[in-house]
C-alpha cells in the first residue's frame, strides 16, 4: 500500500527533484525527466525522499551529458507515450536478421546530436548515459547516428573515421621501435625483471578514460 | 599528443617528457578544453585529423614507421621535421610509446563498448545495419573482428538457410498427375505407355490413371466380395493413398473379373500391378513421411518429439524437426523445443528434450570393471 501512495504522490503533482552529477554539478528535475527514464522512476519508488533539497547522487554520468539528456527530454516530453516499443514483442516469424530502418530520426534530435561528436568521445558518453538512465528514445537515436556513419563506407573509411589501427597497440605495426632501443641495449639488461615487465605491459583501458 | 603545438605554446606550454602528462594538472586541462567545445572528461584533442595508418603500408611493413605523417607524432618545437628526427623522437623507449597510446585521440567505439560489457549496445547499432557494411567494419581492425565476427557468421549463415527454405516452400506442390500430364517425358517410351494403358483398361481395368476407374472397380467388386465396404474410403480420397492392406482385395476383385472376362487368363495381374508406372501403392503413413521429407533439406536425424515424445525427423542444419506422428505432426524448433520458427533466433530457453534412455544409470565404483583393474594396478606396485 506504501508504494501506492508514493506513486500517487508522484504522479498527481508536478514535483521537483535535485540530480547531482559526478563533477558536483546539480540539476533540477521535471516529471518529464522522471517519467521517461527507468532508473530515477526505480529510484524515487524505492527510496523514500521526502526532501527535495538532498540531490540524488548520479555517479557515473558528468554534468554536460546530463544536462543534456534533461533537454532531450523536456522537448520530447509528450512523444513517448505514442511510441510503442518494437523491441519487446516477441514474434516468431519475424526476420531478426532483416535490416532495420534507421532513417526515422527527426530533424530536431539531428541538430540535438550534432553537438556530440566522434572525435571527442562524447557521443560514446551519451549513449552510455542513456543506458544507464534506461532511456530508450535517446539510446535509439545515438545508436542509429553510429549506424548511419558506418552504413556505406568501405573499411579504410571507416579506418580514417575513428582513427583506428589495424593492429591492436603494441602488436603488429604498432610495436614501438627495436631499432632506438638497440642501442640502449645495454640499460636494458641493468633493469630488472619486474621493471621490464612493467614498461612493456600494454596499458590497461582504466587509464585510457580517467 | 598531436595537437595544435603552436596555438598552445603561447598560452600554456607543454613539455613532451615521458611523465609531463600523467603530471599535468587536470583542472587547467579542463579549462584549456571548455574553451573550444563540450567536455567529455577523455584526452582527447580536436584538431587533428589525420588517419593513424593508412592501407598502403600494409605492402611495406618496414617503411610503416618511417611514413607516417608527422602529426600523429609527439614533436618539441625545437627538433626539425627530417625523417632522422622523427625516427629518434618516435618511441625512443617504452614509456614515451605508452604516453603516445594513451594521448592518441581514443575513439574507438566497439572496442570501448565491449569493454564496459555492454554487448547489448553493440546488438543494437547491428541491427540497423546490412550485411554488406558489417563485412567492411570487420575488416577494419582486429579488435572489430574480435567483437563483430559473431554477428556476421550467425547472419551469413542465416540468410543462406532462408533462402533455401524460401525457395523450397514457395514451389507449389502438385499431385502426381498433374505433373505427368506437363512433363514431356523421352519420345520412344511414351507410345508404349500409352499402349500398356489402353491394355490394362481393355483387360482388367486394374491400372488406375484417376480414381474415376478405381471406383468403377469397386463398384463392379463390391456387389460380390464381403470385405469391400471396409475399404472404400481411401479409394475413394486420392489414388495416393492406397493402403496395403488394400491390395488383397483388390486382387480378389480381380479374380471376379477374370470370371467376367475369360479371355486373358495368361497373364497374373499382381505382376501388371507392379509395373504401373504412375500410380505408387504405400501405406498412408509412409506417403505422410516422404511429404515431409521434401521440406527438410539435408541430413536428418531422428530425435523426440516434445509433444508426444513419438519419434520424428530434425534436420541437422536448421534444428527444424517435424513429428512422425500423423495425429501430432508438431513443427518444433529442437533448439528451444519451442514451435518452429524459420527466420528467427530461439527466444524460449527450455534446451532440448533428452530420452529418457540416454541417462546412465548409476553403478557402483566398487563393482566395476575400470575400478578393479585401476585396484589390481596400484596394488601391483
Amino acid at each position: 500500500m506504501a508504494t501506492n501512495v508514493e506513486e500517487t504522490y508522484l504522479y498527481s503533482s508536478p514535483t521537483t527533484f535535485k540530480v547531482s552529477s559526478k563533477d558536483g554539478e546539480i540539476f533540477d528535475i521535471d516529471d518529464s525527466f522522471i517519467n521517461q527514464s527507468k532508473t530515477i522512476k526505480n529510484m524515487l519508488n524505492v527510496l523514500d525522499i521526502a526532501d527535495n533539497h538532498m540531490p540524488i547522487p548520479l555517479q557515473n554520468i558528468k554534468g554536460t551529458m546530463l544536462n543534456a539528456a534533461i533537454v532531450f527530454c523536456k522537448y520530447h516530453k509528450n512523444d513517448l507515450l505514442s511510441i510503442p516499443d518494437d523491441e519487446d514483442e516477441d514474434d516468431f516469424e519475424r526476420d531478426a536478421y532483416e535490416p532495420r530502418r534507421s532513417d526515422d530520426i527527426s530533424e530536431w534530435d539531428k541538430e540535438f546530436i550534432k553537438q556530440f561528436t566522434v572525435e571527442e568521445g562524447t557521443l560514446f558518453d551519451i549513449i552510455m548515459a542513456a543506458n544507464y538512465l534506461d532511456i530508450k528514445a535517446l539510446l535509439a537515436v545515438g545508436c542509429k547516428t553510429i549506424a548511419n556513419m558506418v552504413r556505406g563506407k568501405n573499411s579504410d573509411q571507416v579506418r580514417q573515421m575513428f582513427n583506428i589501427s589495424y593492429d591492436p597497440p603494441g602488436e603488429g605495426l604498432n610495436t614501438p621501435r627495436n631499432s632506438v632501443t638497440s642501442k640502449e641495449s645495454g640499460d636494458n639488461q641493468l633493469l630488472t625483471t619486474q621493471e621490464k615487465e612493467s614498461r612493456c605491459k600494454t596499458p590497461s583501458p582504466e587509464l585510457m578514460y580517467d | 599528443m598531436a595537437m595544435s603545438v603552436n596555438d598552445d605554446s603561447s598560452e600554456q606550454p607543454y613539455c613532451f617528457d615521458n611523465f609531463s602528462l600523467q603530471q599535468m594538472d587536470k583542472s587547467s586541462y579542463y579549462q584549456h578544453m571548455t574553451e573550444h567545445k563540450m567536455d567529455s572528461g577523455y584526452l582527447t584533442f580536436s584538431s587533428l585529423s589525420s588517419s593513424y595508418i593508412s592501407l598502403q603500408h600494409f605492402s611495406s611493413p618496414t617503411h610503416s614507421l618511417l611514413m607516417q605523417q608527422p602529426s600523429d607524432i609527439p614533436i618539441d618545437n625545437e627538433r626539425d621535421l627530417t625523417e632522422d628526427s622523427i625516427q629518434n623522437i618516435r618511441f625512443s623507449s617504452h614509456e614515451d610509446y605508452e604516453n603516445y597510446i594513451k594521448t592518441k585521440k581514443y575513439i574507438d567505439i566497439f572496442t570501448r563498448l565491449s569493454q564496459h560489457n555492454a554487448f547489448h549496445l553493440i546488438d543494437k547499432i547491428l541491427t540497423n545495419l546490412p550485411v554488406n557494411d558489417i563485412k567492411h567494419c570487420l575488416c577494419v581492425s582486429r579488435n572489430w573482428y574480435k567483437i563483430i565476427g559473431k554477428y556476421y557468421w550467425k547472419q551469413k549463415e542465416h540468410k543462406q538457410l532462408a533462402n533455401v527454405k524460401r525457395n523450397l516452400f514457395s514451389c507449389e506442390r502438385k499431385s502426381v498427375y498433374e505433373i505427368l500430364s506437363q512433363q514431356t517425358p523421352l519420345k520412344q517410351r511414351r507410345p508404349l505407355q500409352q499402349q500398356l494403358q489402353q491394355e490394362h483398361i481393355q483387360h482388367h481395368c486394374l491400372f488406375i490413371p484417376t480414381p474415376v476407374s478405381m471406383n468403377n472397380t469397386t463398384a463392379l467388386s463390391s456387389q460380390n466380395h464381403p470385405l469391400r465396404p471396409l475399404t472404400n474410403l481411401p479409394y475413394s480420397s486420392t489414388p495416393a493413398q492406397l493402403t496395403s492392406t488394400a491390395l488383397t482385395p483388390i486382387i480378389t476383385s480381380i479374380n471376379n473379373d477374370q470370371n467376367v472376362d475369360p479371355s486373358n487368363n495368361d497373364n497374373h495381374p499382381f505382376s501388371r500391378l507392379l509395373f504401373s508406372p504412375s500410380s505408387t501403392i504405400v501405406s498412408p503413413r509412409k506417403t505422410y513421411r516422404y511429404e515431409y521429407l521434401k521440406y527438410l533439406h539435408g541430413p536428418t536425424v531422428p530425435k523426440r518429439c516434445p509433444i508426444c515424445s513419438y519419434i520424428s525427423v530434425v534436420d541437422i542444419n536448421d534444428q527444424h524437426g517435424i513429428c512422425s506422428n500423423p495425429t501430432c505432426q508438431n513443427n518444433f524448433c529442437y533448439r528451444c523445443s519451442g514451435p518452429y520458427h524459420p527466420l528467427s533466433p530461439c527466444k524460449i530457453k527450455t534446451g532440448p528434450i533428452m530420452s529418457p534412455l540416454k541417462k546412465r544409470q548409476p553403478i557402483s565404483p566398487i563393482f566395476s570393471s575400470k575400478t578393479r583393474t585401476n585396484l589390481k594396478r596400484l596394488l601391483l606396485r
